[in-house]
């Protein structure tokens, strides 16, 4: 913690709960932030407890939280069993210097008073200044049970407390007519108002189900039958007797009910918030991370889901069961959804921006960098707990996000480094091998200029030829350079366009080597106007690699045919034969590797680069063509390479 | 250094360059061709204009002013052959040469051979135009024969049935005999305006062309294809058998 602050502005801690006196402590606190300057941070902790806790009490515990907000507090929520030991903590941890409390009994329910509170944490947290506010108005706090009335639900339960009852008497009629005593009766009564209590819901029904158990009691059983009078004195004790425990069963019943439900619901938010974060782990994309966000938070809040993407034009809708989907993704909605995204703040339904959108939003983000934006299709109130949760998942989502973010980073500096690396490891050969024939070049040069009279005629011409075959081979070289630096960025550099083959195979021959006429060049016409969709100096570069290299190979007099056809596909497909000693099966796989010379007797210099059958492979790659060496019969080589073929619609 | 301009012809060399400036000098002088020489764009245009020679080898690359500049200026006076030499290969810098009126191009490095293949082509067309003035009904290269008076083509003295495109073309570059003309000035003298998308279209029609009036398809010998720039028809000598 940055101790100017600690000291300037009191770091103040106040406990958020669900009891009607909380709001004046919350006051008190806020109250205090203002005069100190202070920071406020509002805690709730949330004990397994609470989760049993009534609908009255919920909602008092998000007004309180809501007047915590507005009061200026950063909300947070820890679970915890132990309040005194878990506040201590967070104090400790976030470097609290106030802690403001209630001196209420009630404020942590009935375990622990506030007294215990004071002490406990004057304990665990010795440095922390305690203020107790007094709050004698709400001395006695009760907890109220209480299931809202509801018209519909009243009728259903009615009707099955009938049917229960209706069931209790019949099985009663049969008891007497066994003769079994009223008490086995009246037990009955009470196990069908323990079945109402089950099967509906909400006091009333139980309540009258109690009274009605009785008087069908009365009704049927009790002497004189058929009549609501009874005889004897005790009997008032009896019914007395018989509603209370039917009543107190029935409640208890109708309690236990709705506490498992709660502590379902409870468990089936918290498991989201759990199976989120473990998806967030497995998956490893952005995509991936925003559709598990979105499917999540539509489990958890059953509403329609909207996900924009950064960078995304189109936002990814995830609908909840029926919601109808129209003008959630209207030109205001994105609006909104662009303003979040560009300043983080929640806006739409129900918050002060836009309040009357469809869709309320909020920001994906860690620090300043939104990984995304969140729109719900708010339907139904989201209370705190669902909210808590909700940016639980947003805050992991964005944990997430930031890490595969972090990661690519990673990825992308080693490959880049990696790419320097090769580039270097190139420069290095390249520019060894230009020693060999620079040397060459510059000595006889510097012989032919210093003492030309030394050296014979012959000798001179065939210095001469040494020169020209040095500096034709680094004019190959440079070629083939400027290729690879054009082919560096992918298919960025290319300009394409649309070439007859047969013009690009005009154009190689003229570049080739000129030992061209000591060979037997021949180009089978292919007699259709072959369009290729291709960087045709690229391509008569790799035309030129190939037939050199095939006259490197072959003796003086050797035939190498070329032939262009339209292969199946789309693909015009080019191959050139040579009958020359061929190249063996191990060497066939390394012949288009960056620095492979094959050892073979040659007829010519043994000097070779090993670029350019590499480049060949490069350059018909980025052209999403295909490369192959194979055998010709008797003997030589036949290397085959496809282009992209290319319709042409003639303008007459 | 001969700069008078007597019976042969004189070729204007612009190269920065030293030693390639010396090997364009030594490899014309040793074929028997007057030059003279200018190493930046300034010095160019006053050789140029002073001795108005009948060839200028231009390089793009100078110090002081672009050579596309030097061309226009030229051009405002003179219609002399200039051939641009580059060591760009990029192919815009040499379309936009042809376009300002270059009539041929070379890339370094080049060989020997090729700087002499180009002034050949060039002079001869230079002597041919003198002749004929560009405006004759009939012209000839080799055992092709177009006469633009009666719209008739004839290979080895028979007729070969041309579509009007294909006529149209034959004939802008048979006027333009050892020029180079760019795919869009092809494209603007036949279509009347340029559209890249009439690229593939001229190429179809230059490929049916020639398949009418080359004897060896592997192997033209009237129109040479500048692949990416454009197309040069080049004068045969006259029957041969």
């Amino acid at each position: 913690m940055d101790d100017i602050s600690s000291v300037d502005s009191p770091r103040i801690l106040v406990g958020v709960s669900s009891s009607p006196s909380n709001e004046k402590i919350i006051r008190a606190a806020a109250h205090l932030m203002e005069m100190t300057g202070g920071v406020l941070t509002a805690l709730y902790i949330s004990a397994k407890a609470d989760s049993f806790k009534s609908i009255e009490d919920r909602s008092r515990l998000d007004s309180n939280i809501n007047l915590a907000k507005r009061l200026g507090a950063s909300v947070e929520t820890v679970f915890a069993e132990d309040v005194a030991l878990q506040m201590a903590e967070y104090a400790n941890e976030s470097g609290t210097d106030i802690i403001v409390i209630g001196n209420s009994p009630a404020h942590s329910g009935f375990l622990i008073n506030t007294s215990n509170l004071v002490v406990r944490l004057s304990e665990l947290a010795p440095g922390l200044e305690i203020y107790v506010v007094p709050e004698s108005a709400f001395s006695k706090y009760v907890r109220p049970h209480f299931i809202p009335f509801s018209g519909k639900n009243f009728l259903r339960g009615m009707m099955k407390s009938f049917a229960v009852l209706t069931v209790a008497s019949l099985i009663g009629m049969l008891f007497q007519l066994s003769g079994f005593s009223d008490v086995n009766i009246i037990t009955l009564y009470i196990l069908g108002v323990l079945a109402i209590s089950i099967i509906t819901e909400g006091y009333s029904v139980i309540f009258i189900s109690s009274i009605l158990g009785v008087f069908v009691f009365n009704f049927l059983f009790m002497e004189p039958r058929y009549t609501l009078f009874t005889f004897r004195n005790d009997y008032p004790v009896t019914f007395a007797v018989m509603f209370i425990s039917a009543m107190v069963t029935g409640s208890l019943a109708s309690r236990l009910k709705y506490n498992t439900k709660k502590s379902a619901e409870y468990a089936y938010r918290t498991k989201i918030l759990l199976e989120a974060s473990r998806l967030f782990q497995k998956s490893d994309s952005e995509g991936e991370i925003l559709k598990i966000t979105a499917e999540q938070l539509r489990n958890l809040l059953k509403q329609t889901i909207v996900i924009y993407a950064p960078e995304e034009k189109n936002p990814e809708i995830y609908i909840y069961k029926n919601d109808t989907s129209e003008d959630l993704l209207s030109d205001e909605e994105r609006k909104i959804a662009k303003s979040v995204m560009d300043d983080m703040h929640c806006a739409g339904r129900g918050t002060k921006r836009f309040p009357d959108a469809k869709c309320r939003y909020y920001s994906i983000r860690i620090g300043n960098h939104v990984y995304g934006v969140v729109g719900i299709y708010v339907t139904t109130d989201i209370d705190n707990f669902e909210l808590e949760i909700m940016l639980s998942i947003l805050g992991e989502c964005a944990i997430a996000m930031d890490n595969l973010h972090n990661i690519r980073k990673k990825e992308e500096a080693l490959q880049r480094a990696d790419k320097e690396r090769t580039r270097a490891n190139i420069i290095r050969s390249i520019s060894h091998d230009l020693r060999t024939p620079l040397t060459s070049i510059s000595g006889h040069a510097s012989n032919l200029y210093y003492d030309p009279e030394r050296f014979e005629e012959t000798e001179k011409k065939k210095m001469a030829a040494d020169i020209y075959d040095d500096s034709m081979w680094l004019i190959e070289l440079v070629e083939n350079l400027l290729s690879a630096s054009k082919m560096e960025d992918g298919q960025i550099n290319l300009s394409m366009t649309d070439e007859l083959m047969d013009d690009i195979l005009e154009e190689a021959l003229i570049h080739v080597s000129r030992r061209k006429s000591e060979y037997d060049i021949t180009v089978v016409p292919s007699g259709k106007l072959l369009f290729v969709h291709v960087d045709t100096h690229l391509i008569v570069q790799l035309l030129i690699n190939i037939i050199n290299n095939a006259m490197k190979y072959s003796k003086i007099g050797s035939k190498i045919t070329i032939r262009s056809e339209l292969s199946g596909d789309g693909m015009v497909k080019t191959e050139i034969y040579d009958n020359g000693p061929g190249i063996s099966d191990d060497a066939k796989k390394h012949i288009f590797e960056m620095y492979y010379t094959e050892n073979r007797v040659s007829s010519d210099s043994s000097r070779s680069m090993g670029l350019g059958l590499a480049i060949c492979k490069s350059i018909v790659e980025l052209h999403n063509g295909n490369i192959d060496v194979r055998d010709n019969l008797p003997h030589g080589t036949i290397i085959s390479f496809t282009l992209p073929g290319k319709e042409i619609e003639l303008n007459e | 250094m001969n700069k008078e301009k007597s019976n042969g012809v004189l070729i204007l060399i612009v190269e920065d360059d030293l030693p390639v400036r010396n090997l364009i000098r030594t490899t014309l002088e040793a074929h028997g061709i007057k030059n003279i020489w200018a190493k930046n764009g300034a010095q160019a245009i006053l050789e140029a204009s002073t001795y108005n020679p009948d060839v200028v080898l231009l390089d793009l690359g100078l110090p002081d002013i672009d050579g596309n500049e030097i061309i226009k200026k030229i051009r405002t006076w003179s219609d002399m052959p200039i051939i641009v030499i580059s060591a760009r290969t990029d192919d815009a810098d040499k379309i936009e040469a042809l376009d300002n009126g270059a009539d041929d191009y070379m890339i370094k490095p080049f060989s020997v051979e090729e700087l002499l293949a180009r002034i050949r082509v060039t002079i001869r067309r230079l002597q041919t135009s003198k002749q004929e003035n560009g405006k004759e009904a009939v012209i000839t290269s080799g055992n092709l024969k177009i006469d633009m008076g009666s719209g008739c083509v004839w290979v080895d003295d028979i007729e070969v049935h041309l579509t009007p495109n294909e006529y149209k073309l034959l004939c802008v570059l048979a006027r333009n005999m050892g020029k180079v003309l760019t795919q869009k000035y092809l494209i603007e003298q036949v279509w009347g305006v340029y559209s890249s998308s009439e690229i593939p279209s001229l190429r179809v029609f230059m490929a049916t062309l020639r398949k009418k009036i080359e004897p060896d398809s592997g192997n033209s010998i009237y129109i040479q294809t500048h692949i990416g720039i454009g197309y040069r028809m080049l004068r045969q000598p006259e029957q041969v058998k």
